[in-house]
Parts: C-alpha cells; sequence; structure tokens
C-alpha cells in the first residue's frame, strides 16, 4: 500500500485516520452488513470529497479511485464498497462539466494577471497597478475558490442526498408491497434481512398472510427474522433448511433479500438461497429479490469463489473436537450465488425489473466502463 | 480521532487501558529459525506473528502495549518503529521494553515498571493468535472484581479435547474450577512423560465449593486480565518463574494467600456472527437487562509456544477457524492474499506450472513458483520461494527466498529463510532448517533433525538457556562473530570451491572449503551443521533429572513439541520409557532376586563400595551413617553384616607400613560409626571377634602384621571407648579356654591370642588402678615395641 506520504493529495490528519479507521475495521470484520458497509463508505466518500484538495474533475476522480483501491485492498470480496465508489464517482462526472466552468472561468480571469505578474517591475510608478494586479489576482482566486467551493457543496449534498436514498431504501421498496403479497398467501423467506423485513410488514398493515421462515444454519439469522416478523397479520412458521424442498410445493411465493445483485442479474445472496431458488424452480414458484439499487454491482461475477465470504467452520464442527478438526475439511461458506434465471423480478426502489434488465439499470447509476476500471488490481 | 470497539467499557474516558507483551518466550524450541531473528518476527502465514498479537490488543481498545524482548531486542524495536503502529494515527502505541538479564517469565516480570499499571491490563505471556473480544472478557473481569475483592486475575482458556492438534503434547493441565462463579480453584500441571497415575487436589478446594469441574480439556491461551496486584505478587516472590505452573498453581493452593483466579473458556472459535453488530446488541439487551453486556464464549485464541503450535495455528488460519483472521484478511499492509477453492491463498504473481498440483490449505507467497509436477499440501510458501520439478511439499514451511529442487520431497518441516534443498532430498517430518542453509543433493535427512549454519553455541556461556530465543546479546555476538569469520573466509579465497552450490549464499558456499560442513549427513554440496537435539536441549528447566536424561524423556518432550509430532507420538513414547524404565526394572528386580539368594554379596559389596568412599571422602560420622544406614534399610541387610563389614573395612584402610598411627587414626575418626552399631556387651564381643577373625584371614596381611594388627586394634578400640574392658577380657577368657580344651582350635588364632596376653595383663592391671591409662597413652613407642617382640 502506498503509504500516505507517496499519496497523490496528501489529506488531512482526521481524513487520514478516518480512512486507516475504515480499512482496519473491514479487516477486523467489524463491518458486518451490505447496508452498514455501503453507509461508512459512503460517508467515508463524502469525507473525501470534503476534505481533500482538488481543483478538477479528474483530480478529484484520481483521489477517490485511490482511496476507493486501499479499501478494495483490505477487503476485495466486498461489493458494495465497488458499488459505492462507482456512484460517487458518476456523481462527481455529472458535476464535471460545472467544475470545468469554474476552473476555465477562474482561469480566464487570471490568464490577464499572471501575464501582469510575469512583469511586476514595468517602472516605479506601478505600484498602483501593482495593487490592481494583486487584487485582481486575489479577486479571481477566491472566484475560483468559491466556484470550486460551491461545487463542492453541490457533489456532497448530491452524496448526501444519495445517503438518504440508500437510508430509506427499505421503505421505498415497501411501497411496492401490496402489489405483490396478496392475502391469505404463503410466502417462504431465508435468512435476515432488512429489507424483506419491512416489505412484509407493510403488506401485513393491509393483508393477512403466512410466512414460512427458513433457519439459515449455521448462522440462525431465521430465527431473529421470524422474531422480527412477528405481528397480529402475519402467521410465522420457521423451518429447516432441509425442508424447504418439502415445503415449496405449499408456498406461493419467495421473497429473499441479498447482499448483492451482479450486472447479469445474479445475486450474492445468504447461503443457503441458491437451494431455495432451485426449488422454487422445480415447482415453478415464483422468486422475488428485494434489493435497494445500491446493491447493484456493476460487474459480472466470473469467480464466484472470490466473491464469496468462508466463515470459520466452528458453527458446523466443533473446534474442541481434535480428531475431526483435523481429518475433516470444512467449509461455511457466508453467501450463495444464484444464477440469474431462478429469479423472476427484481424490486428495487423504483419497481420490479427483470434480471435481465440490471445491465441497463447499471448503465442508468454508473458510468461507462472507463470509470468502472478502476477497481482491476493492478499487476 | 480515536477508534477502537472497546468503547463499550465500564471504564472512565481518562482511564488508559494497558497491555503487556511478553515477547521472548524464554526457550529454545524455535532453534535455529531464530539464531537471526527473534521468534516474535518469524512468519506465520508470511505475517510476523508478533503483529497478529498487537492486532488481537488493539482490536480490543488497548491504548499502550508495552512488548517485553530480550532476544534480538533491537530488531524487534527497529519493526516496531516501522510497523503501521509507529504512524501518528494508530489507535495504539506501541512501546518497548528490553529485560536482558532476565531468563524466565518471572524474571522479565518483575522488570516491569509498575507504577504505570495502576488499573487492570491484559498480559500475553507470549504469541497470541486470537480473534476474540478481549474487551467483553474485560468487562466481566471487572464485574468479578466488584463481587470479589480477591479477585487479581482472569485466565482465558480455550476448549479443546484431549489430542487435539492445538494441545501442548508435551503437558498436562488439569484444572479445578467452580462452574457456577467460573473461578480457578486449582491449576496443576505436569510433564505427559512419564504419564503421570495420580493427580494432587487439595481437599479444601474441594470440600468448601458446592460443585466442582476438573477438567482436562482446556488450553492455556496464554492471555491473562491482571489486577496490578499480579505484578507486585511476581515482584515479592521470586520463586515465580512461569505464570501457570508457578504462579497461578501455588497461589491457587496457598492457603495463605487469598487471591483468587477467575477463568473465561471460550467454547467456539468463531467471533462474529452474521448478524449485524446493532441487531446482537439490541436483541441480547431486550433479552436479558439484568446482565449489563453479553460475554461472548466464542473466540480463537492460541500462543504459539511451540513448532508443533506454529503449525496447528498455521493450519487454523488457513482453515479459517480463527476467522476473520485468515491469510486474505491481510493484517499487514503490504500482502494481499486472496482466497482461491481449497483454501488456497495467493499473492499475485504466484508461477504455477501448468502440470503443477497445488492441492489444498496452501498459501502462495508473493512472486512464488511451483514448477510442473510438483506438489503442494498444507504448506505455507513465503516471499520468493520456489519448488522444483517433481518435488513433493507437503504440511511444511518455506520462509521468504527458500527453495526445494527438483524430485525431492518435504515433510512437516520448517524451512528458514533462504534455505536451499537441492535435488532428490527427501526431508522427514519435524526437520527444522535455519536460515542459509544448503543441502543435497541426494541425501535423506533423517525425522526430528534441526539444522543450522551454524554450530551450536557452545554451552559454557552463561546463558545456557539464551540459546533460546530468548539469545543474549553475547549469543548474538558470537554469532556474527561466525558470521563475519565465514564473509572473510569468503573473501580470502577464491570461488572456485562449489559455485554451483547455491547463488543464494555465496559467502557460505566460498566458506565451505574452509569450513567443514556436515557434508557426510547433508550431502556434498551441503552448508550446515546438525544439531543433535541432546545439545540444544540444555535450558533452565532443571526439574529433569538424570533418570529422565537415561530414559530419554526429555527428548521425547522436546519431540513432542516439534511440528510433525503427532498424537500417536506420546502413545509411541510412552510405550519406548516404559520399556526403558522396564529394563531397569528388570535389572533391580534381578538384583533383589539375588538379594534373596546371595543377599550378602550384593549388599555387602554395596556397602564396601560406601564405605570406602565415606573414607575417601572423609565424610562427616553422622552423614556416614546415614547413608551406610540408607543402604542397609534398601537392600535389606542385617546389622551384624554390616557391623563386620564395617570393622573389615576399617582395619582394610589401615596403612600397614605405619601401623600404630594409621589404625589409631582410623579408629579415632571413624571409630564413631562402629559405635553406633553396638548397643550391648555381647556385641561388643563380637566385634572382637570380627577383629579377630579379620586379622587371622585377611589375605592382605603378613603373618607378622597379623598379630600386631590385633593388638593395636584392640588397644585403640579399648582407647576411644568402642568396645570396654570387660568384653575384651571376657573374650579373652573364653578365647584362652576354648583353646585349652582344643574344641575350637581351628576357629580362633592361638597366635592371636597369645599376643594380646600382655596387654590383658595390662588391661586387667589398669582396670584395677585405672589412672595408668594416660600414661599408658603417652608411651605409645614402647608399647608398640612390647607388642612387636
Amino acid at each position: 500500500m502506498e503509504s500516505p506520504k507517496q499519496h497523490p493529495a496528501p489529506f488531512s490528519r482526521e481524513l487520514a485516520g478516518n480512512i486507516e479507521d475504515f480499512i482496519t475495521k473491514l479487516k477486523r470484520g467489524e463491518l458486518q452488513g451490505s447496508k452498514t458497509v455501503a453507509l461508512k463508505t459512503a460517508n467515508l466518500m463524502r469525507h473525501v470529497v470534503a476534505d481533500s484538495r482538488w481543483n478538477d474533475a479528474e483530480s478529484l476522480k484520481t483521489i477517490i479511485k485511490g482511496v476507493g483501491k486501499r479499501i478494495l485492498k483490505a477487503q476485495p470480496r466486498e461489493l458494495l464498497i465497488t458499488n459505492i465508489v462507482c456512484r460517487v464517482l458518476h456523481i462527481v462526472n455529472e458535476a464535471a462539466p460545472r467544475i470545468e466552468d469554474a476552473c476555465i472561468s477562474g482561469s480566464a480571469s487570471s490568464t490577464p494577471a499572471s501575464r501582469g505578474t510575469e512583469t511586476p517591475a514595468m517602472g516605479l510608478g506601478s505600484t498602483m497597478s501593482s495593487r490592481n494586479l494583486a487584487d485582481q489576482l486575489a479577486a479571481s482566486l477566491a472566484r475560483e475558490e468559491s466556484n470550486l467551493y460551491h461545487i463542492k457543496t453541490d457533489i456532497i449534498s448530491e452524496i448526501n442526498e444519495y445517503i438518504a436514498d440508500m437510508e430509506s431504501t427499505e421503505e421505498e421498496i415497501a411501497t411496492s408491497a401490496l402489489d405483490h403479497i396478496h392475502s391469505n398467501e404463503i410466502i417462504l423467506t431465508c435468512g435476515r434481512s432488512r429489507t424483506v423485513e419491512n416489505f412484509l410488514l407493510t403488506a401485513a398493515r393491509k393483508r393477512k398472510f403466512q410466512v414460512i421462515v427458513t433457519e439459515c444454519a449455521p448462522t440462525y439469522d431465521g430465527h431473529e427474522q421470524a422474531k422480527a416478523l412477528t405481528c397480529p397479520n402475519i402467521e410465522v412458521t420457521v423451518i429447516p433448511d432441509s425442508a424447504v424442498f418439502a415445503i415449496m410445493s405449499r408456498v406461493n411465493k419467495v421473497i429473499l433479500g441479498t447482499h448483492a445483485v451482479m450486472a447479469n442479474g445474479g445475486l450474492i445472496a445468504a447461503s443457503g438461497t441458491h437451494m431455495i431458488a432451485a426449488a422454487a424452480r422445480h415447482h415453478s414458484t415464483q422468486v422475488m429479490v428485494c434489493a435497494g439499487l445500491y446493491k447493484h454491482a456493476p460487474s459480472f461475477p466470473f469467480d464466484d469463489d472470490r466473491l464469496n465470504a468462508l466463515m470459520a467452520p466452528d458453527a458446523i464442527l466443533p473446534y474442541g473436537d481434535g480428531h475431526l478438526v483435523d481429518a475433516v475439511d470444512v467449509v461455511s461458506p457466508r453467501y450463495d450465488y444464484v444464477p440469474p434465471d431462478l429469479v423472476d423480478i427484481l424490486v428495487d426502489d423504483n419497481g420490479g425489473h427483470l434480471p435481465s434488465y440490471v445491465y441497463r439499470l447499471l448503465q442508468e447509476i454508473y458510468d461507462n466502463a472507463k470509470d468502472l476500471a478502476w477497481n482491476i488490481p493492478d499487476q | 480521532m480515536a477508534p477502537g470497539k472497546g468503547s463499550g467499557h465500564e471504564k472512565t474516558d481518562n482511564e488508559l487501558l494497558l497491555a503487556i507483551v511478553i515477547a521472548d518466550s524464554f526457550d529454545d524450541l524455535f532453534q535455529p529459525l531464530s539464531l537471526n531473528k527473534p521468534r516474535c518476527l518469524l512468519p506465520l502465514c508470511n505475517v510476523p506473528m508478533i503483529e497478529y498479537t498487537l492486532e488481537l490488543l488493539a482490536s480490543s481498545g488497548v491504548n499502550e502495549t508495552l512488548v517485553v524482548c530480550k532476544s534480538h531486542a533491537e530488531s524487534v524495536k527497529a519493526y516496531i518503529k516501522q510497523s503501521k503502529w509507529a504512524r501518528t494515527h494508530s489507535p495504539m502505541k506501541v512501546k518497548t521494553k528490553v529485560v536482558q538479564q532476565s531468563c524466565t517469565l518471572g524474571e522479565a516480570l518483575r522488570e516491569i515498571d509498575d507504577t504505570l499499571f495502576i488499573s487492570d491490563f491484559i498480559l500475553c505471556t507470549g504469541l497470541v493468535i486470537s480473534n476474540m473480544n478481549l474487551s467483553s472478557i474485560l468487562d466481566m473481569h471487572l464485574a468479578n472484581a466488584k463481587r470479589d475483592k480477591d479477585q487479581i486475575m482472569t485466565m482465558v482458556l480455550q476448549e479443546a479435547t484431549s489430542g487435539h492438534r492445538i494441545t501442548d503434547k508435551s503437558d498436562e493441565s488439569v484444572y479445578v474450577i467452580d462452574p457456577s462463579s467460573n473461578k480457578l480453584l486449582s491449576v496443576d500441571s505436569f510433564p505427559s512423560l512419564p504419564m503421570a497415575d495420580h493427580l494432587d487436589i487439595p481437599l479444601g478446594i474441594i470440600t468448601d465449593s458446592p460443585e466442582v469441574e476438573i477438567r482436562a480439556d482446556l488450553i492455556d491461551t496464554n492471555v491473562y486480565i491482571c489486577s496490578p496486584a499480579v505484578l507486585e505478587l511476581f515482584r515479592d516472590n521470586f520463586d515465580y518463574q512461569t505464570m501457570r505452573s508457578d504462579f497461578i498453581h501455588f497461589i491457587s493452593i496457598s492457603t495463605l494467600d487469598e487471591s483468587t483466579f477467575y477463568a473465561h473458556i471460550l467454547t467456539g472459535t468463531s467471533s462474529l456472527s452474521t448478524v449485524p453488530a446493532e441487531t446482537r446488541q439490541r436483541s441480547l439487551g431486550s433479552r436479558d437487562q439484568s446482565e449489563p453486556f453479553a460475554v461472548s464464549h466464542s473466540g480463537y485464541a492460541a500462543a504459539v509456544i511451540d513448532t508443533s503450535a506454529y503449525d496447528a495455528i498455521s493450519r487454523d488460519l488457513i482453515g479459517r477457524w480463527a476467522y476473520p483472521l485468515c491469510p486474505d484478511s491481510n493484517p499487514v499492509d503490504e500482502t494481499v492474499y486472496s482466497y482461491n477453492r481449497g483454501a488456497v491463498y495467493k499473492a499475485e504473481p504466484v508461477f504455477l506450472g501448468r502440470e503443477s498440483r497445488v492441492e489444498h490449505h496452501v498459501v502462495l507467497g508473493f512472486n512464488s513458483q511451483v514448477s510442473d509436477f510438483a506438489r503442494v499440501t498444507d504448506s505455507v510458501l513465503g516471499k520468493d520461494c520456489g519448488i522444483g520439478e517433481r518435488s513433493v511439499v507437503r504440511g511444511s514451511y518455506m520462509f521468504e527466498g527458500a527453495k526445494v529442487g527438483k524430485g525431492s520431497v518435504v515433510e512437516r518441516s520448517i524451512l528458514g529463510e533462504r534455505v536451499t534443498i537441492l535435488d532428490n532430498v527427501f526431508i522427514e517430518h519435524g526437520c527444522i532448517i535455519g536460515d542459509d542453509v544448503v543441502i543435497g543433493p541426494d541425501v535423506r535427512i533423517p525425522e526430528f533433525t534441526r539444522i543450522a549454519r551454524w554450530r551450536p553455541q557452545v554451552e559454557d556461556s552463561d546463558f545456557s538457556d539464551g540459546e533460546g530465543v530468548g539469545m543474549s546479546d553475547d549469543d548474538d555476538d558470537e554469532n556474527n562473530d561466525a558470521l563475519s569469520s565465514v564473509v572473510g573466509n569468503a573473501n580470502n579465497r577464491s570461488s572456485a570451491a562449489n559455485t554451483a552450490t547455491s547463488p543464494a549464499s555465496k559467502a557460505a558456499v566460498d566458506g565451505t572449503a574452509h569450513e567443514t560442513f556436515d557434508t557426510q549427513a547433508l550431502g556434498i554440496s551441503g552448508v550446515g551443521y546438525v544439531w543433535s537435539n541432546a545439545t540444544t536441549g540444555d535450558d533452565e528447566e532443571d526439574d529433569f533429572d538424570e533418570q529422565d536424561e537415561v530414559d530419554g524423556t526429555r527428548t521425547w518432550l522436546r519431540q513432542l513439541r516439534t511440528i510433525g509430532s503427532s498424537v500417536r507420538d506420546i502413545a509411541i513414547a510412552n510405550a519406548e520409557i516404559s520399556k526403558r524404565l522396564s529394563a531397569t526394572h528388570i535389572v533391580d528386580e534381578e538384583a533383589s532376586i539375588a538379594v534373596e539368594n546371595a543377599s550378602e554379596e550384593s549388599f555387602e559389596h554395596e556397602l564396601r563400595l560406601t564405605i570406602r568412599r565415606s573414607f575417601e571422602e572423609n565424610l562427616d560420622i553422622d552423614i556416614a551413617s546415614l547413608e551406610i544406614n540408607n543402604l542397609r534399610m534398601s537392600l535389606k541387610g542385617k546389622l551384624d553384616d554390616m557391623r563386620r563389614i564395617l570393622i573389615q573395612e576399617t582395619l582394610r584402610f589401615a596403612d600397614l607400613d605405619n601401623l600404630p598411627g594409621s589404625v589409631k587414626h582410623m579408629f579415632s575418626r571413624w571409630g564413631g560409626l562402629i559405635k553406633k552399631t553396638l548397643s550391648n556387651n555381647l556385641e561388643q564381643v563380637m566385634v572382637i571377634d570380627i577383629v579377630e577373625r579379620f586379622c587371622a584371614l585377611d589375605e592382605s596381611l603378613d603373618e607378622s602384621m597379623r598379630g600386631r594388627l590385633f593388638v593395636l586394634s584392640l588397644r585403640f578400640m579399648y582407647e576411644f571407648d568402642i568396645v570396654e574392658d570387660l568384653a575384651i577380657i571376657y573374650w579373652y577368657n573364653k578365647a584362652s579356654e576354648k583353646s585349652s580344651s582344643g574344641s575350637g582350635a581351628g576357629e580362633i588364632s592361638q597366635d592371636l591370642v597369645q599376643k594380646i596376653a600382655t596387654f590383658i595383663e595390662w588391661l586387667e592391671e589398669s582396670s584395677e588402678e585405672g589412672d595408668d591409662e594416660e600414661e599408658e597413652d603417652d608411651s605409645d613407642d614402647d608399647e608398640e615395641d612390647e607388642d612387636s617382640d
């Protein structure tokens, strides 16, 4: 990693500490959950925009890419970081013409001034003009700065807006809940997802239905989810993961949360999801995925091993069991990759889409390939 | 910016949380790897080990850490200076303290300035690899402190069944715990060889507690949360050298010291659940309001105490048991590992031959290379490592720059930095090969061999334990000397010899012509020396006695702590040792049978040797008597025999050339010993019998000597109150009676009886007069002349 000294734009101490702290937290795995990571990254990016020195769009983008690279190096598997950084780059790109304007107007006004400074000693009587020149220079610099300042605040407010969107994304998604959930339906869900929780609870205000939650071993997040769904209109049943296929024939709809949505519409979701999606396909049950826009990753899942996080096998095989620990190799993946053909509909802030539409969506939320390539590690 | 998740403490903000890391182990189990580098900077999954410990402390919200180091203190200091902990925005300050004179943990702790540690602190007595959340354990410790004023320590233990790879196979520890309060009532640890057949638990512990758990499935993680009293106790008591077997053991069973210990047992390894932190806290908070915090019993913790633990911990990290602590979490910024299927971690660029097989559980360091048809499993390759064609590396650890040639096999061994294994070498399990060694070609290195670039340190140095990682400065210098001499040789000589061996250690290669390496063991191009396990094994652990040496227990124990040893080895070692023990037992048994048959012989022989030794060493009479009696008791000898032998030996020791003087000396000096065997007059008579027999029959005596010796003996025995005059006269009368009757003529030498006639006469006179003794005493020489006539 480049030390802060070599970094193109030295950050303020606070910002450097902030970045460092964020990286440490990522490495320690203290940041859990897609939304937490996304929000933290966005906050950090806002800090970077606000606190670093730049005077054109390119340098700002370089700075953001540099920080993004550092963070991503700490946790290469975390897709959300890429998403947020790409989105911030997109915001900067949108503001870029204005930055150019500001710079051009600034340099245009400063051109005569600089010309003037080239010939400062025209004569002794030119104190007056030199003062004028100095004033001019100061004024132009101030103007440039104020322009940049405005743009900076613009960008920051854009990021703020983005963060606010992210925070309210669950409610946004939940607004379409009544379109999808009908009375007396049996809905199957899996694991712990705040988005799904909101979605179901919103529907439950108007309608009465039954929810089956798979417990999602070995984390048993399903238990949490079942507890969270407790309300008068929902009848919650927790089933072991192994019963999914057996119960699928009675299920009307599968509603899933996800960690991230890949560019092809596939999912990176809690382990066990693939099995549910496959069972649903077998029974021709509809699979619906609730995911905020920020979860859309601009990359394709070429190597799904690299996208997975492997947890301690302890939950599956107790570490204390010495003989087995030596003899058995246990893998405890956190995520499943669910291919797009098993997903029927993706519901985001703006409504439902088909997985095949995701590539189009990505073009709207992010920029062209040039800016997306920043995260490819240099060899 | 003061990050850290330890903010949940019930501590005031201005109170700093401190930690001590004892970075030295005060033993030599990593030799010869630790010759050039302190153990704490050796790589574990290609990250210096101390980094894990510091990371643990930093993530637990420790504000300041004191790293106590001894060996290679300068390099530890230098490392910390350039590490991320020295950066300005580092959340934790790291200081170093050098304890050059300390040879044990206790001594090191005594050197720490305890004025700094005024509140509870964390003590890691070694290199701890852990993902646990210490701050929650600390909270528990503080809560316990409120209830129990005598609490001085919370010990963190990891649960693992016996035979688990992480257990210290050379040591059995038994913990007695009160399960209701987690109070640690007693800790007992003993070597696993020879197998202990009983366990002592003070009765009070069992009677005082309503419930006790006696557990042998716990492992000391070397993490202790201590109150400041711990340092005081160490300071006050110089006997405490180790933490568990001295400090905790003695204080917990001591009736005088009321201090109590608590145990925190880690039952799982995963410190993280997938539930976001806020949810967890929220749900826990709502569920249980009575407990203000949730103590997590999951977490992985283990200390790198030996190479066997090094192996186990590396496997655990690779197998992700300590998640999020695993190679691809990249604890140091320099490394970027990515996970691939089968737990293969790569730091690109990595060069793999098309036909190479990198199987499972492998860490491939930056720029490492595996050639065609080579196989790697369960191994860690450092930076710039290479494996040649058709070679096999299994369960091994290759440090930076180590290379394996073509067609070689490396099994469960550790190769130090820049080690070069040439072609067709077979390295069996348990080998530890120090930096810069070259091995091969075409040799087989037997199991558990240690090979170093230099000869083992001579043991005359004061720090015999300094051979260990805890190497003293002196040893360092010697090393440097050795190195410079090698380099010097290289400069002086042309590099004609063996230039093909190894470009990596050119100096070493050039030196070969001058230095004679163990080429027989290491192959023609070998550079280095084989260290015998015995020579490196001398350390401060003096609780091993000679008997252990004979059994090989110590070597076995050491081997059990080496990489490549398995649980089966304990059984093998036990069988081996009991075989050797029973061999000695058989000898003993035979001896005892012999004692039954010819008890006198063996007893006599032993006794004679003991007596002679006592005479020669001029022992104190009391000590000599004690020894002799002990011998008699142990061999079940008879008192009569003992007396006989004692007297015979005493007489035998008399110098024949200066008979009167030496006899007088012998009886004056050792008479007391004979006297101790006498209880009544009859026995005194028996003494005279014995003396007579000796004088009459001993082959070493001339005919002329016999009478003289007898007379002199009687006289001095009388003089030094060994026998009374009555006994002598009684004996004389009996002897003359017998001789006159002729019945006992064969038994008692008539010559001798006659010889003492004058002495008896004088004796009878003196017993009447009583006062003449003094005069007689003075006229030694006259008497002698008289007798010799």
